[in-house]
């Protein structure tokens, strides 16, 4: 079940906010992290960041899509810090 | 177009969801998604669903609104139950109302279609 993502939010300087589901979540062992940035990451640098922090991610990285601020990231995607991050493996619902 | 989404922790009770008096209304189309007791050829007992549930309302949302264009219609609710859905019970409830039902029908399919691309909800099987 998803653990209580209140209660691993860090108050530290601006940051992203990484929410892990499904697969994500299993994998990493947790529903929510932060990576700590001074300025805006593209896709590229902020998936180095996470796999160097869950190396567990780099097996379904392909299968994965990130969103930012509750919409799927496009081609050329700025992350600022103060984001939140959705790391969302393929999706089953209905 | 109307559009009603939920996405709750709770039994889908569809018999509420109807329109009670709607001019121009010709076509009710109701969709359940009922969790079966198979899964890839295992016995399950239930499936857990989780969202992620503003981005999952908002994508939702945006694919009516797209449908809409398509195969336009005059009211759509749509109940998505997340938690643990016990096999035999609604997971998803969808009614679309219409003048004629070729749109209906056509906006009510394509929707799960689509949902199982571009919304945010995942399931796992809770086994026997």
């Amino acid at each position: 079940m998803p653990q209580d993502r209140s209660q691993q939010i860090t108050k530290s300087p601006p940051a992203l906010r990484i929410l892990f589901f499904s697969t994500s979540r299993v994998l990493t062992g947790k529903a929510e992290t932060s990576i700590s940035c001074t300025g805006p990451l593209d896709e590229s640098g902020l998936w180095k960041i996470l796999l160097a922090t869950h190396p567990q991610l780099a097996g379904i990285r392909e299968q994965i899509r990130l969103a930012r601020n509750g919409e799927f990231s496009k081609i050329g995607e700025r992350f600022e810090p103060g984001d939140e991050v959705a790391v969302i493996p393929p999706v089953s619902g209905g | 177009m109307k559009i009603e989404i939920e996405i709750a922790e709770r039994e889908i009770d569809s018999n509420h969801s109807r329109a009670k008096a709607w001019s121009g209304i010709g076509a009710l189309v109701e969709f359940s998604g009922i969790v079966r007791d198979m899964e890839e050829g295992r016995q399950i007992t239930a499936l857990r669903y989780e969202a992620y549930q503003p981005m999952a309302e908002n994508q939702m949302r945006r694919i009516l609104e797209s449908l809409h264009a398509l195969y336009p219609c005059l009211r759509v609710k749509v109940l998505h139950r997340i938690g643990v859905v016990p096999v035999g019970q609604s997971a998803i409830y969808i009614s679309v109302e219409a003048e004629h039902r070729a749109e209906a029908f056509a906006l009510a399919s394509e929707f799960m279609n689509r949902i199982k691309q571009d919304v945010p909800i995942w399931k796992t099987e809770v086994l026997s």
